[in-house]
């Protein structure tokens, strides 16, 4: 069972990340961390700024996301990544920098959309702190 | 006529222009290539993020929608955004989207709307600017920035977004040139707020699967939508840059061609002239000559 694979992209603006057959991927989605199996049922779900672990045979790759989206079905995973960098990459000025644009965007946000941001910045910071 | 000095100068001066003509022609076409992969690699998230979109405002459970995405129920105030290149010598790559716009903007003016213009770009702000001056609120400055990233869209966008829940204006939409082949740039004009949904494709998407939203599907419409419209900048800053260094390659190319015909021009002009000169000598020699 563990051994299925299914179709896996990570695709961000500029290109597409990665494109490949893999046998689970996990994410941090807004309302809890998920790991996806091959024949997952159909689900779709933004994703808080945090690691993903894509599992392809025993060897995991992880990148860290912004902000994205996440569309799940039975045979084929897309993430929608606002900006992806390898885990070796990172580093807490990038984090900061995404911070101090997510607190610009909340000046003149809508109610809902500060909703939004405002669980999107404290999961950055949380982020942050943990680095 | 002039004389023989001068057309010698003037030879080799159009020579030095056709050097320099080639070589911006092959630089742009390298600049292109790579414009050309951009925008091809952007392309799948742009898909995707549209498939997306259209699936989620299709569903049942989207009440209320946002302001971006149904408007805010005014159509008096359109914001304009013109998008052209840092640099000139690109043909009629900046005057056809200037063109394009200013038809929109005297529609607009016969329906009685207000409009205000956003450029992106010096040398379409540089065309606007005697005449709607007054209307011009903004100017994004892309002459530092030697590739395009999502970042310098999802900055417009933002920007564009927080103006927009000011009410500082009701429609927006953007004006940019669709690459379609080196010889071949379409100036388009593409709605970003409201933003539009592809609503013929919707049909066949319900059909295929039942999502579980988590969270509910307003919410992701929020996360979404500036997203979305940031997608749309990007992309069409990415087909401007692939369509600038083509109109660029094409115009350098004519020019390219033209100094070559000026040369063989000047150069037969040249010639006679020298003949004429050396037969005028003859000419003296031999009846002096002859007189004796």
């Amino acid at each position: 069972m563990s051994n299925a694979l299914f179709n896996f992209e990570l695709v961000t603006p500029e290109k597409v990340l990665m494109s490949d057959s893999v046998s689970s991927v996990s994410v941090s989605g807004v309302e809890g961390d998920m790991t996806v199996l091959a024949n997952h049922a159909p689900i779709a779900t933004s994703l808080r700024p945090g690691y993903i672990d894509i599992n392809t045979n025993g060897k995991t790759e992880r990148f860290f996301l912004t902000s994205g989206f996440i569309q799940i079905t039975p045979d084929e995973v897309v993430v929608l990544a606002e900006s992806a960098s390898l885990e070796a990459d990172l580093n807490s000025e990038m984090i900061d920098n995404v911070i101090e644009k997510t607190k610009s965007l909340m000046e003149n946000a809508s109610d809902l959309q500060k909703c939004v941001l405002a669980k999107k910045l404290n999961d950055l910071t949380n982020f942050r702190n943990q680095l | 006529m002039p004389n023989l000095k001068d057309l010698k100068n003037r030879i080799e001066s159009v020579k030095s222009t056709r050097k320099i003509t080639k070589a911006m022609q092959m630089v742009a076409a390298a600049k292109l290539r790579k414009a050309q992969e951009a925008a091809e690699q952007a392309r799948p998230y742009a898909d995707k993020m549209s498939l997306v979109m259209d699936k989620i405002t299709s569903s049942d459970n989207v009440s209320s929608s946002s302001p971006l995405l149904t408007g805010n129920g005014n159509n008096n105030i359109h914001l304009i955004i013109i998008a052209t290149s840092e640099r000139g010598l690109c043909g009629a790559f900046n005057s056809s989207i200037v063109r394009l716009a200013k038809n929109h903007i005297n529609k607009l003016k016969s329906e009685g709307s207000q409009f205000k213009i956003l450029t992106i770009g010096k040398k379409g702000r540089e065309q606007l600017k005697r005449e709607f001056g007054e209307n011009m609120i903004d100017h994004v400055d892309l002459s530092e920035v030697k590739k395009i990233a999502y970042e310098n869209a999802s900055t417009i966008s933002d920007n564009i977004i927080s103006m927009f829940l000011n009410n500082e204006f009701d429609v927006a939409t953007i004006f940019y040139n669709q690459f379609e082949s080196v010889i071949s740039q379409v100036p388009q004009a593409a709605q970003l707020i409201p933003i539009e949904i592809n609503s013929d494709k919707i049909q066949n998407i319900n059909s295929i699967s039942n999502f579980v939203y988590e969270p509910d599907e307003q919410e992701i419409i929020e996360d979404l939508l500036p997203k979305a419209i940031a997608t749309k900048i990007f992309t069409a800053l990415l087909e401007n840059g692939a369509s600038e260094q083509g109109a660029r390659m094409s115009a350098m190319d004519n020019a390219t061609r033209n100094a070559g015909d000026m040369i063989d021009k000047l150069t037969i002009q040249f010639n006679r002239s020298r003949q004429a000169a050396i037969t005028n000598e003859l000419i003296e020699i031999i009846s002096g000559a002859e007189a004796l």
